[in-house]
C-alpha cells in the first residue's frame, strides 16, 4: 500500500496567537484614538486606560500561548522578530519623538508611551510567529 | 567517475541564500531619509513637512493602487515559477521602501496638521475630516501589519531556501495581492479626504 502525502501549503489553521495579537493592536489603536480625538483638549483618560488594560491582557495571553507551543521553529521566529523589532523601534521612536516634540506631557504621555511599547512587543511577535508557524519544526 | 558526478550534482543544486534580506544600500538610504525627516520636524519647516507628506503619501497611494489593481491581477495569471522570480525582486524592494514611505507620510502629515492649526480648541471645522483620515489610517495599519507584511516576509523567507515551497508562496502572494487591493480601495477614500482638506 502506498501512502500519498499531501503537498504542504503551510499552516492553514486559524491561530489563537494571531487573534490575540490582532486584539492587542486594535485595543492599542482605540486607546490612542480616544486621546487623538480630543487633541488639543484633555481627553477622558479612563477610556484609554481601559483599552490599555485589555491590550495588556491580550499581550500576556499571546506570550503564554506562544510559550506553550510544543514543536515550533523558534530559530526562525527569533530571526524574523529581531529584524522586525529594529524596524518597529525606528517607527515607534519617530512616534515618541513627535509626541514629546508636540509638548505632550503627564498621564497622556505615559499612556501613549505604553501604547508604543505594546506595539514594540506585539508586531515583532506577530510577524515572527506568522513566518515560523509555516516551518516544519522537529517535534 | 561516480564521485565526480556526485560533486557536479552538488554544485549545480540550488543553494539557500544566507546574505541580508534586503539590500543594505536601501537600508542606508532609508536611514538618511528618516534623519532628514527628523531635521524637518525639528525646524518646523512648512515646505519640508508639505514635501515629505505629499511626496511620500503619493508614493504610498500609487504603490497600493498599482499593486492592488495592476500588478496583482497580472501576477494572479502567472504560473508559480514565474511568480516566484517576479516576487523575489518585488518583495525585496517593497520591504525597504514601504516602511520608510509610511513613516514619512504619517509623521509629516501629523506635524503638518498641527502647523496648519487643524488641532485647535474649539475644534476647527476640519476636525471631523482629520479624524476620518486617522480612522482610515488605523484600518490601513491593521491590515498592513496583520496580513500584508507577514505574507511579504513569508514569501521572502521561502524564496531564500534551496527548495522554496511554491504552494505556500502562491497562497501568500494571493493574500498579499488581495490585501493590497483592499488597501487600494481605502487609499481612494484617503485621496477624497485629503483633497477636501486641501481645498477647504
Amino acid at each position: 500500500m502506498v501512502t500519498k502525502t499531501e503537498p504542504y501549503a503551510g499552516d492553514t489553521k486559524s491561530s489563537p496567537v494571531i487573534a490575540t495579537i490582532i486584539g492587542t493592536i486594535i485595543s492599542c489603536i482605540l486607546a490612542a484614538g480616544i486621546i487623538i480625538a480630543y487633541i488639543p483638549e484633555q481627553p477622558p483618560i479612563w477610556g484609554s486606560i481601559m483599552w490599555l488594560g485589555i491590550a495588556g491582557a491580550f499581550t500576556i495571553t499571546s506570550i503564554v500561548l506562544l510559550l506553550r507551543k510544543k514543536s515550533f521553529a523558534w530559530k526562525v521566529f527569533f530571526k524574523v522578530a529581531k529584524w522586525v523589532f529594529l524596524y518597529i523601534l525606528v517607527l515607534t521612536g519617530m512616534g515618541e519623538y513627535v509626541i514629546v516634540f508636540d509638548g505632550t506631557r503627564g498621564e497622556t504621555l505615559v499612556v501613549m508611551t505604553i501604547i508604543i511599547l505594546l506595539f514594540l512587543i506585539n508586531i515583532p511577535m506577530l510577524w515572527g510567529f506568522s513566518v515560523a508557524r509555516h516551518e516544519r519544526a522537529p517535534s | 567517475m561516480s564521485e565526480l558526478t556526485v560533486n557536479k550534482t552538488a554544485a549545480s543544486a540550488p543553494k539557500a541564500q544566507t546574505g541580508p534580506f534586503v539590500p543594505l544600500w536601501g537600508v542606508g538610504l532609508s536611514l538618511l531619509v528618516i534623519v532628514a525627516l527628523i531635521v524637518t520636524i525639528a525646524s518646523n519647516s512648512l515646505f519640508g513637512l508639505d514635501f515629505f507628506h505629499v511626496f511620500a503619501g503619493a508614493l504610498w497611494i500609487s504603490t497600493d493602487l498599482i499593486m492592488g489593481f495592476i500588478i496583482g491581477p497580472i501576477m494572479n495569471r502567472l504560473d508559480i515559477p514565474a511568480r516566484m522570480v517576479f516576487a523575489k525582486r518585488l518583495m525585496t524592494t517593497m520591504m525597504v521602501a514601504m516602511p520608510t514611505v509610511v513613516i514619512c507620510t504619517l509623521t509629516a502629515g501629523w506635524q503638518l496638521a498641527r502647523v496648519d492649526n487643524f488641532f485647535t480648541a474649539p475644534y476647527s471645522p476640519q476636525h471631523g475630516w482629520i479624524l476620518a483620515a486617522l480612522i482610515v489610517v488605523a484600518l490601513l495599519s491593521i491590515l498592513a501589519y496583520t496580513f500584508l507584511e507577514p505574507a511579504n516576509i513569508v514569501v521572502l523567507m521561502e524564496l531564500r531556501k534551496s527548495e522554496p515551497n511554491g504552494l505556500l508562496i502562491g497562497r501568500m502572494m494571493k493574500r498579499f495581492i488581495y490585501t493590497a487591493g483592499i488597501l487600494g480601495v481605502l487609499q481612494l477614500s484617503i485621496i477624497i479626504i485629503m483633497v477636501r482638506l486641501a481645498t477647504w
